[in-house]
């Protein structure tokens, strides 16, 4: 690995690939615009070498330079740093400074598994490498010398990127830091439970619309209606029945999509690294340096908190253009029991202190989760009921009734916890809690909005942000009393208050 | 806290005025093209056009900018810059200085004759911008908050 190194081969065989995948778009518009003209069978000869002709060009012409560019891809390690260079008519030569890597992703798509190939994803907080198909023992060795490296790189201090990890302090322990521990192994049972709670019939209609609409195949759609109409006499009924069996086996296929996507899961750690491992056909490979996290975010719904169950991620960033994920969250427990889920906490975050926040939204801000949402349901019932449908009025009484549930669900969940240099942020959606835990130092900005309105009611809105890829990950708590935004204000710039303002002379304090 | 340059509020004012004799002139096209032209170009096309003609005459060049320049202010400590913002939705913004990551100045056409500049900061998730400084103060400040940076860069290692 200390020498240049090459792709794997299968890589050419992906610029091939590459080359139809850039022109499917085309070749489909092509063949639906001629479709009459191949189905009546009598394509000339000319047409036909034309078109072959022209389609071959095309696949030499983008698969060519992506096989020159692959051709001359070198990767290697270098005193401290991970070197990559590829380019067909310029150079282009990438550096990455080893001690500031934060996660080292691989994923095996089914082609790639086949062949032992790997894509590997190097992300640091500025820049970030991807490399598409490389041998998996290279990609495995990269890893590991990549972590060795880390280790034994003093740590020098990132300003500004993470606080120092207790861990450092204690004396280091030889024989741990060899070796993965696992933490956590998701059981088929928990896998089930976990497609069932999440969005499994969303995953099928977003996979099922998405492909009749690239392909143009809404008569499907009709064809389906049809059959039953057929079947039944009564045509409500007869469409009652279709959506209800097209609903459950969306839901069901959902499922199963899930449950392959989230095969096996397992969350191991190694000193300081956390790494995710899951798939059945695709093996996906994430890992993600502790001392990196700039927060954590323990989410729930309604739903599986009834059963118990939460998920827990952590946000990295990056800059890097490269990486597929730009929002820089990174989901280490996808589904897990909430008391099992406090103690890998406890043990993955030690310098972390994490508690359910109080419950803090004065009454006064209760309607103001559902007034909006209430006056714009009002409006497009009335229109409704007006112009197309009388009884309009009942389905927007109902949706009116989920809203306004779910924005006192809401209001009755918001609330924080400051704790020392630490807070705890309970962020609220529909049917839906985020927990935030942000340390003080990883706060990049905090925003105070208040409106004539929520200042006559002393209420107001607060958004801590803390680095996330490219957007930052935001943490907002909606209409909660003035005394409290206060608090945080305070917490947030806490050490900066009695700073002295640089900008001098004509100060106006009339303002404040 | 500090405001920025009164002359920021003719900046605005001529720029918005820009803009709004551009919907004026389409106002006006649209109209002549729909009385001597185009037959299916119904007339009250320019008349909405000039509806929102009117509104920028109104809000945009006469009302906004005096009032945002009123509500801006913006304070720069030792290691944290503070921006209260606003006409309606009042926001309040602080940044620490240490997670700014580059700082940079910024002077359009208009802005160089009334010798003004603005600042952008950038972290490593938002852009927060200080607009229409006067220009000797902008580049002070950007100084002054390079510097400041600088220092504490050295003092954290």
């Amino acid at each position: 690995m200390y020498s240049p190194e090459k792709l794997h081969p299968v890589a050419y065989l992906g610029s091939l690939v590459n080359g139809f995948k850039n022109l499917w778009i085309p070749i489909i518009i092509v063949l639906f615009n001629s479709r009459e003209a191949i189905f009546s069978g009598n394509v000339s000869q000319k047409y036909f070498l034309i078109s072959g002709g022209i389609l071959i060009l095309a696949v030499v012409l983008f698969g060519g330079y992506d096989f020159l560019n692959k051709f001359r891809t070198r990767f290697w390690i270098e005193d401290g740093k991970f070197i990559y260079r590829d380019g067909v008519i310029s150079n282009r030569e990438k550096e990455l400074d080893i001690s500031r890597i934060q996660s080292i992703d691989f994923n095996e798509p089914i082609v790639h598994r086949v062949f032992g190939a790997v894509k590997l994803d190097i992300i640091t907080p500025g820049e970030g490498i991807k490399i598409d198909t490389i041998k998996k023992s290279q990609a495995q060795s990269i890893q590991s010398i990549l972590y060795n490296e880390m280790d034994q790189l003093d740590s020098a201090v990132e300003i500004g990127e993470f606080s120092r990890w207790p861990r450092e302090e204690a004396p280091p322990v030889e024989s741990q830091s060899e070796q993965f521990v696992t933490l956590y192994e998701m059981t088929g049972k928990t896998l089930i439970l976990m497609s069932m709670t999440s969005g499994a019939l969303g995953a099928f209609l977003a996979i099922v619309f998405g492909f009749i609409n690239l392909i143009g195949a809404n008569f499907l759609i009709e064809w389906y209606f049809e059959v039953f109409e057929g079947l039944i006499q009564n045509i409500f009924v007869a469409m009652g029945i279709a959506v209800l069996i097209f609903i459950t086996a969306g839901y069901i296929i959902g499922i199963l999509i899930l449950s392959i996507k989230y095969y096996n899961y397992t969350l191991k750690m190694k000193t300081d690294d956390l790494v995710v491992e899951y798939g059945l056909l695709e093996k996906k490979h994430r890992s993600v340096n502790i001392i990196r996290v700039q927060n954590i975010i323990i989410k729930d719904s309604l739903i599986r908190r009834m059963i118990g169950y939460y998920s827990l991620s952590v946000t990295i960033t990056s800059d890097s253009l490269d990486s597929e994920e730009i929002d820089g969250k990174v989901e280490l427990l996808p589904f897990i029991r909430k008391k099992r889920l406090y103690e890998i906490i406890d043990e993955i975050f030690p310098n972390y202190h994490v508690e359910v926040p109080e419950k803090i939204v004065p009454f006064r801000g209760y309607r103001r989760y559902f007034q909006v949402m209430l006056s714009i349901i009002v409006i497009i019932t009335g229109i409704v009921q007006y112009f197309w449908f009388g009884y309009a009025w009942m389905i927007g009484l109902a949706i009116s009734a989920v809203f306004i549930i779910s924005g006192i669900y809401s209001a009755k969940n918001t609330g924080y916890a400051i704790y020392d240099n630490e807070i705890n942020m309970m962020a609220t959606g529909f049917f839906s809690r985020s927990h935030f835990v942000i340390k003080q130092e990883k706060v990049i900005q905090a925003e105070w909005v208040v409106n004539p309105f929520l200042r006559r009611a002393d209420l107001g809105v607060i958004t801590l942000v803390t680095a996330a890829g490219m957007m930052g990950s935001s943490a907002s708590l909606k209409f909660i009393d003035k005394e409290d935004i206060e608090k945080i204000w305070n917490w947030a710039e806490r050490g900066n208050s009695n700073g002295e303002d640089i900008t001098g002379s004509n100060q106006s304090m009339a303002d404040q | 806290m500090e405001r920025i340059s009164p002359e920021a509020i003719k900046v605005w004012r001529i720029s918005e005025a820009i803009a709004a004799a551009v919907v004026l002139l389409s106002a006006l096209g649209s109209l002549l093209l729909s009385l001597f032209v185009w037959d299916w170009l119904p007339w009250w096309i320019s008349l909405i056009i000039s509806g929102f003609f009117l509104y920028g005459c109104i809000f945009q060049i006469w009302l906004f900018p005096a009032l945002k320049y009123k509500y801006f202010r913006y304070e720069v400590l030792e290691d944290e810059i503070k921006i209260h913002s606003g006409i309606w939705i009042k926001k309040r913004l602080s940044v620490p200085l240490f997670r700014v990551q580059n700082i940079d100045t910024h002077v359009g056409p208009l802005m160089r004759r009334f010798g003004l500049k603005s600042i952008t900061l950038r972290t490593s998730a938002e852009k927060i911008v200080i607009p229409e400084l006067e220009a000797d103060r902008a580049d002070g400040l950007r100084n002054d908050i390079r510097a400041l940076i600088n220092e504490n860069t050295r003092r954290a290692i």
